[in-house]
């Protein structure tokens, strides 16, 4: 072995120092012919003689050392040195030409690796767990509610009974408030099971995992931190495991510190602070009944057990709990996704179709180089015959034809991926919103690698073709026709390309269209509210020193009373839910129709609000009245819906639905009347479905819930101020009333509606941008093939015109020729398209995938950015000036 | 003359070589000429048949080659054998002997 190692090495160093190697061998050659020389001068010869008759007795210096060549395995080497060298001639020689192909593949190269470097960042690197792919979600699903959280008692019954897992973890997003060891910090995170970490395979920086005695309901109260809030909070103090930080008015002990690497549903989702034991909450009824879904499901398959056999186990447990509770657990069948293909979401779907187009971009861009090619190979071709009628092998023609082009190739793959690493950096920047993981992107090994494959694909693709075409002569044809390139099958063969190249072109823009069209009809929905002007931000009451309804009510009346009176403040209110931010649905009943049991109940958006919260957030009102402030806790029980609502459930006109009664399930013995009817908002996003709205005043929220949701309100405020200032101003009154509030979720209704849109804006951007480099090299590649067949038929027209052809009689034929090839193109394009449609299906948005109108504008951009490229060759065509026309001839 | 000379077999050529190279370096010029005055003109080489198979020899490390001074003093090229050369030689003279052992049985009494 160290033998074959050695032998490798020596090849490789001498691989190396070919040119050494060369000189050595000639050095071998010479000395032994001056030998020889010498003895045949002895022997009585004159010099010259002595020479002609060494050379003779060598018998072929050449071919000898061609024989040491192979004897060494060097052969190839040099004849890629010979090719790579001609290569780079000819490159040179041809600088204006190779400057467009390799901007030309720059660019598809560049849009192909980029857009890997993405894939790969959100897509394809594991998540950061030990053997990630073994993690996976497990959600409840019913048939109104497909994709749900967990009731707290099916998880523990799916935890004994399963077979399939090495653990199951359950988790629930909590926040809160930190303070006795420092400034009062707004955190988020989660409850766990204590096997938590050891599912995801998380070992701790410091200290320990929680116990089973700390997992359990009046458990000694234990915290874990991430690290980042260790870092920033205690300064990366090891000392700090075993002392103690008080949450939310409670001391706990912190026991661990999580590894930088802990990444749970992403380093930019916040709920990743801190941690605590689930089991310490075991008691409180959402987690005693099956009707409460509130915890996330994670669990890690035992290894070698497939998905397939885990669905199968949790389902047949889901089936016996129907069995056995058939009050609560009826129709709940169980869902087991992989934890990436959960955490990424629909992303896949818009990743798939970038990939997609950029490849269809890089396509177009290696039918543009063939072409090019092909135009060159045609002027070529004598020279290769020449060389093929001294007795060159086609073979050896052809590789050199192909280093060519992959040299070709290397350079444009060398400037794509220097604009790869420019678009990775923007486009890290630009999608965080709308790419999960997008900050994992690194032009690391992987995607170097992925560019350096694509480039050679890339170099055969567009090379193979020409070099075909251009060694592919018959002898006798090209050397007679002395001095003129020879067209025919090239031409043809160039005309097809092209037609080809406008297919993918004219699918790739109608695919830009239906995308761009989406983000417009998104743009142009009406949320329901009025985004302008409106700032909001989440207020925490730390309940160390808001321990009473009587503390909580009174202060948050003074705080929102105080920041109505802000200068520049046109209305103000509190409520727990602003649009686009969090949402909770309830279940209810309507006077008067038969209820639903509790689990088949309607569920609506249900917001508990003060009285101007509708004028804040600019919602209009249909009928009846909004809240005022006396909707007290003690006056009439009242609620306003939206007319999605009095559509949905009502069944009637919004004004007569004033004076019906509602109630929520969990209020049993409340109706409430509707006073006033509102329009209805899209809460969570623009293209989302419609969910009924309930709101009820803040004040008669049932009382055992009222210190709970008063606690963390929403505070959103309508100004024509600059956001910034009238953010600072709130939070100085806020700070003046008391210092240790804590505040977060600081945003203007505007920003997160932009947010909101950023996957589609993303979407849209992109494919414009590979859209337009597209058509940009449809026009260079009509327009070179219309040119060049002008110039090839310079002496047909000018003989055409000789003989009485009209000048616009020779512009029409030139014309037609590219209007045909685009409209073929055109029409293949189209049927593309048509097939393509349903894979796009799932990111338009108020467009059809066949949308007339969309087709029709690329069609109609095509047929022109067409004319306008043949339009130059054509007039050229029909300017001729005769003479010199007629006189060109080899 | 002409049909006092032999083909050289397949391989032997390099047994040949390294039997030379067993006595000491020497470069390609003087491997030549050796073979001719060993065998008395029987055995010709051309330097189009014996430069590749020293560098195949080379190549398989059977043997080792170096830049020295020649005996009228110019820059040649020197080959020795190295120790798996060595062992090849010995490998190399079995064989042969078994089988021109063979073929003289053959030859004598078939």
């Amino acid at each position: 072995m160290p033998e074959v190692l050695a032998r490798l090495l020596k090849r490789l160093k001498r691989a190396v120092r070919t040119h050494a190697a060369e000189r050595e061998l000639d050095d071998e050659m010479r000395f032994h012919l001056e030998r020889q020389i010498a003895d045949f001068i002895r022997d009585g010869l004159s010099p010259e003689a002595a020479r002609a008759a060494a050379l003779r007795a060598f018998g072929g210096v050449e071919q000898s050392k061609e024989a040491c060549r192979d004897a060494r395995g060097l052969r190839w080497l040099h004849e890629l040195r010979q090719d790579l060298r001609y290569a780079l001639r000819v490159v040179r020689k041809h600088a204006g030409l190779t400057a467009v192909i390799v901007v030309t593949l720059g660019v598809g190269i560049g849009a192909n690796t980029a857009l890997f470097g993405v894939v790969d960042a959100v897509l394809l690197k594991p998540l950061p767990f030990p053997d990630a792919q073994q993690l996976v979600v497990v959600k409840e699903r019913t048939a109104a509610r497909p994709n749900r959280a967990v009731a707290f008692p099916d998880f523990l019954d799916w935890q004994t009974r399963q077979q399939t897992f090495t653990g199951l973890s359950a988790s629930l997003i909590i926040g809160g408030v930190l303070s006795g060891d420092g400034e009062a910090e707004r955190v988020f995170g989660r409850a766990v099971t204590r096997n938590f970490f050891a599912t995801l395979g998380t070992p701790m920086h410091l200290g320990r995992p929680f116990t089973a005695d700390e997992d359990q309901p009046g458990g000694a109260p234990a915290i874990v931190l991430s690290y980042a809030l260790w870092q920033r909070r205690y300064a990366r103090d090891a000392g700090v495991v075993g002392r103690a930080t008080n949450y939310n008015g409670e001391r706990y002990s912190i026991v661990g510190v999580l590894p930088p690497t802990f990444d749970f549903y992403g380093r930019a989702n916040a709920n990743n602070d801190i941690f605590v034991p689930l089991g310490r909450l075991r008691e409180q009824s959402f987690m005693q009944t099956r009707l409460d879904h509130p915890v996330q499901v994670v669990g890690r398959l035992q290894p070698a057990v497939s998905l397939e056999r885990a669905r199968t186990d949790l389902a047949g447990i889901a089936s016996a709990l129907e069995q056995e509770h058939p009050g609560t657990n009826r129709g709940v069948a169980v869902t087991v996704t992989p934890l990436l293909e959960d955490y990424v979401g629909d992303m896949r779907l818009t990743l798939t179709v970038l990939l997609g187009a950029s490849w269809l971009l890089l396509t177009i861009a290696c039918i543009n180089v063939a072409n090019l090619l092909l135009a060159r190979a045609s002027t070529r071709r004598q020279e290769i015959a020449v060389r093929l009628a001294l007795g060159a092998r086609r073979g050896r023609i052809l590789r050199q034809l192909l280093t060519e082009s992959l040299l070709l190739s290397a350079i444009g793959g060398a400037f794509g991926l220097f604009l790869a690493w420019i678009a990775a950096d923007s486009l890290a920047r630009l999608a965080p919103v709308a790419l999960p993981r997008i900050e994992e992107i690194a032009l690391d090994w992987r995607v170097v690698l992925f560019g350096a494959v694509m480039t050679t694909i890339t170099g055969l693709a567009f090379g193979i073709v020409p070099a075909l075409q251009t060694t592919d002569v018959e002898l006798q044809q090209v050397m007679r026709s002395t001095g003129r390139a020879v067209t025919g099958r090239g031409k043809r063969l160039r005309e097809v390309l092209v037609a080809g190249q406008v297919a993918l072109c004219v699918a790739l823009l109608i695919a830009t269209g239906l995308l761009v069209r989406s983000f417009q009809r998104l743009s142009a929905v009406d949320p329901g509210y009025d985004a302008a002007n409106v700032v909001s931000m989440r207020l925490r009451l730390p309940d160390a020193r808001y321990r009473t309804r009587a503390q909580v009510l009174p202060v948050l009346d003074a705080l929102l009373k105080r920041i109505a009176a802000l200068p520049g403040v046109e209305s103000a209110c509190l409520t727990t839910g602003v649009p686009l931010g969090r949402r909770s649905d309830k279940g209810f009943a309507v006077a008067g129709q038969s209820a639903e049991p509790l689990d088949r109940a309607p569920l609506a958006l249900t917001q508990w609000a003060s009285a101007d919260c509708h004028r804040t957030f600019g919602i209009g009102l249909l009928a009846g009245r909004r809240f005022t402030p006396s909707d007290r806790e003690h006056s009439a029980a009242v609620a306003i819906v939206d007319d999605e609502f009095v559509r949905k459930y009502l069944g009637r006109e919004p004004a007569s639905a004033v004076g019906e009664r509602v109630r929520l399930l969990d209020e049993p013995d409340r109706w409430r009347e509707i006073v006033g009817v509102v329009r209805h908002v899209r809460h969570s996003r623009l293209d989302e479905e419609s969910s009924a709205e309930i709101y009820i005043p803040f004040e008669q929220t049932r009382t055992d819930w009222q210190l709970e949701i008063g606690r963390a309100m929403d505070v959103a405020v309508r100004s024509a101020r600059p956001a910034d200032a009238i953010v600072a101003a709130i939070r100085s009154e806020i700070r003046a009333f008391d210092p240790e509030l804590p505040l977060s979720h600081v945003t203007t209704l505007e920003s997160a509606l932009q947010r909101s849109m950023a996957p589609r804006l993303f979407n849209a951007v992109l494919l414009s941008i590979f859209g337009t480099a597209a058509l940009l090299l449809c026009v260079v590649g009509i327009y070179g093939v219309v040119s060049y067949s002008v110039s090839q038929r310079t002496r047909e027209i000018g003989l055409r015109m000789t003989l009485g052809a009209q000048p616009a009689e020779m512009f029409r034929l030139v014309m037609s020729r590219a209007l045909r090839m685009a409209l073929a193109g055109a029409a293949m394009g189209v049927a593309a398209a048509l097939l393509l449609g349903r894979v796009l299906e799932g990111l338009l948005y108020g467009v059809h995938a066949r949308d007339p109108l969309t087709f029709l504008t690329v069609l109609t951009l095509l047929n022109v950015v067409a004319v306008v490229a043949a339009y130059v060759p054509a007039r050229r065509a029909m300017h001729l000036d005769l003479v010199s026309a007629l006189r060109i001839d080899g | 003359m002409a049909n006092k000379k032999a083909d050289l077999l397949q391989g032997t050529l390099e047994l040949l070589v390294l039997r030379l190279l067993q006595s000491g370096e020497m470069n390609g010029w003087d491997i030549m000429q050796r073979i001719r005055l060993v065998s008395q003109d029987v055995l010709s080489v051309t330097p189009g048949a014996l430069y590749p198979a020293l560098h195949r020899l080379e190549e398989r490390g059977l043997v080792a080659a170096g830049w020295g001074a020649s005996d009228n003093n110019r820059r040649a090229k020197f080959y020795s054998l190295t120790a798996a050369g060595r062992k090849q030689l010995q490998s190399g003279r079995r064989t042969w002997s078994r089988f021109t052992g063979a073929v003289d049985a053959l030859l004598r009494d078939a």
